[in-house]
């Protein structure tokens, strides 16, 4: 276990001894590659604003139509209520009448 | 990490308003970096310009996500590293390294650890990076990652923990485990040669 050890650790460190190849500078197509693909992706985050953009506003629509129905109610049963108090004494009236008549 | 006198955060600003140029520059800045791991961390069945490819792709769709906490260089590091191991996974099928499989420097160098206890001739390095290459090739990605950065590139732990982010114990586990794995399989390889 020991020399097998000792062979690996002395494979690893001339391993470790070996040049690595230069880096080259980047290749003028590798760069036309990725600066592609940063524009289409540059393209498709534009497409995604203008969906948060398009969902926002139909958000804030979704919310002006509620607010208007429930103030729209508001104001029909307030007048319904008018209404009803409005015709009040002319149905006592009515009923006076009646009973009147009947008698 | 490179540092020379480019201005990092001012051309990230102007990449995140879209600029071209400043893309450009940030993809001339980062490439060695990316270039030293995808070397390093190369799956066999695919090609480095590819993969180097695919890591810009990633590094610069998720560059709003990248929130300055740790140096840009790290962050792209763990990316890259990533998408290695996520290649390296999906290739799944693990070659088998036989006796048959060297090239005569490499059985050379094989000859030599057997019949010798001294250290290897610089000679019969650039055979050694190629054997042990061959070696590490047959191990889980993860495992293949962690003993190049310790041993062949020499990097610290912190350093590990830096380019993968995972956590000290973490990384010194799987060095132990990893290491004798590749054991095993030298040992396999020692046995052929003495056949």
């Amino acid at each position: 276990m020991n020399e097998t050890n000792h062979q690996l650790d002395r494979l690893l460190k001339a391993a470790a001894r070996a040049p690595q190849g230069e880096v080259a500078p980047a290749s003028f197509a590798m760069e036309t590659r990725v600066m592609a693909a940063w524009r289409v992706g540059r393209s498709g985050e534009d497409v995604m604003a203008l969906i948060s953009w398009f969902r926002r506003a139909v958000a804030c629509g979704c919310l002006v139509m509620v607010v208007s129905l429930a103030w729209g109610y508001s104001i029909s049963s307030s007048q319904t209520d008018t209404a009803n108090n409005s015709n009040e004494p002319i149905s006592i009236a009515d009923s006076a009448l009646t009973m009147a008549l009947n008698q | 990490m490179p540092e020379s006198g480019f201005d990092m955060a001012a051309c990230l600003e102007r990449v995140r308003q879209q600029d071209e140029e400043a893309a450009r520059m940030l993809f001339h800045e980062l490439h060695p970096l990316v270039i030293k791991l995808v070397r390093s961390h190369l799956p066999r069945r695919t090609s480095e310009e590819d993969l180097v490819q695919m890591i810009f792709m990633k590094v610069f769709a998720n560059l709003g996500q990248y929130a300055g906490k740790v140096p840009l260089q790290h962050w792209v590091s763990r990316i890259a590293v990533n998408t290695c191991i996520k290649v390296l996974r999906a290739e799944k099928v693990r070659p088998e390294v036989r006796w048959a499989d060297l090239g005569e420097n490499e059985e050379q160098v094989m000859d030599l650890l057997a019949s010798t206890s001294e250290e290897l001739n610089p000679d019969h390095n650039t055979a050694s990076r190629e054997l042990a290459e061959k070696l590490l090739a047959l191990l889980k990605p993860e495992d293949r990652l962690v003993l190049n950065l310790l041993t062949m590139e020499g990097r610290s732990i912190e350093e590990v923990r830096q380019i993968t982010g995972w956590n000290e114990s973490v990384i010194k586990v799987r060095a132990f485990r990893a290491r004798n794995k590749l054991r095993k399989h030298f040992t396999k390889l020692m046995k052929e040669e003495r056949r």
